[in-house]
C-alpha cells in the first residue's frame, strides 16, 4: 500500500518546482502520476521518466508500488 | 528460446543482451505475445502488432532472475521493456505516447496502417 502523500513529496524533493498529482487506479499500489517539472526541458521521455522512478525507487523496491504509471512534461516555455 | 533455469546470472544477462543485439525490436514482457499477463505488457505487444512489427520476446514470469539481471542492467524497474536497435525506448506509457504521437512510428521506420 502506497502514501500517496509521501510519494508526493519524494518526486517533488527530487524535482525542485515540480507539479505532481498522484491518483490511486485500484487497490492502493496501481498508480498513476502526473507530473510537470523544469528538470524535464529537454529531456527525453526514457531520461523524464528515469528521474521519476530514481526519486521512488525506495518504494518500488519495496512493493509498496506495484505498477507507476506516468505522464511527464516539462512546464511550457514562457 | 532456451530455458534460463540451468544458467548462471552471467549467462542470462549475456543472453539478455544477445536477445537485445540480434533483434531489430525487442520486448521483455509478462507472459508471452500470445498469452500476456499483464496489461501493460499486453499494451506494448498489441501496438507492435497494429504496426505489424517484427519483433522478439521474453517472457520474464519464467524466472525471476531475468527481470533483476535485466533491471540491473537496464536501469530501467519495470516490465514491460522495449528495446529498439539496441537502445531502450522505455516501458508501456512511453511506448504508447511515442505511437499515440507517431514518433514511433519514425523510430520503428513503419507507416500508420490506414484506419
Amino acid at each position: 500500500m502506497a502514501d500517496l502523500h509521501e510519494l508526493t513529496t519524494l518526486i517533488k524533493a527530487a524535482l525542485p518546482g515540480s507539479e505532481v498529482e498522484i491518483v490511486d487506479q485500484g487497490g492502493g499500489d496501481h498508480l498513476f502520476a502526473s507530473i510537470t517539472a523544469p528538470q524535464f526541458a529537454n529531456q527525453s521521455l526514457l531520461a523524464q521518466h528515469r528521474m521519476v522512478y530514481a526519486a521512488v525507487q525506495e518504494r518500488l523496491d519495496d512493493g509498496s508500488i506495484h505498477a507507476l504509471a506516468l505522464k511527464t512534461r516539462a512546464p511550457e516555455a514562457s | 528460446m532456451s530455458d534460463t533455469l540451468t544458467m548462471s546470472e552471467q549467462e542470462i544477462l549475456e543472453q539478455v543482451q544477445r536477445e537485445v543485439q540480434d533483434n531489430r525490436v525487442f520486448v521483455f514482457m509478462k507472459g508471452t505475445p500470445e498469452m500476456p499477463r499483464c496489461g501493460f505488457s499486453n499494451q506494448v505487444v498489441q501496438i507492435l502488432n497494429h504496426l505489424k512489427v517484427e519483433y522478439g520476446a521474453r517472457d520474464v514470469l519464467t524466472d525471476p532472475r531475468i527481470r533483476e539481471v535485466l533491471g540491473g542492467w537496464s536501469q530501467w524497474p519495470t516490465i514491460p521493456q522495449i528495446f529498439v536497435g539496441g537502445e531502450l525506448i522505455g516501458g508501456c506509457d512511453i511506448t504508447t505516447e511515442l505511437f499515440q504521437s507517431g514518433e514511433l512510428q519514425k523510430i520503428l521506420g513503419v507507416a500508420s496502417p490506414a484506419e
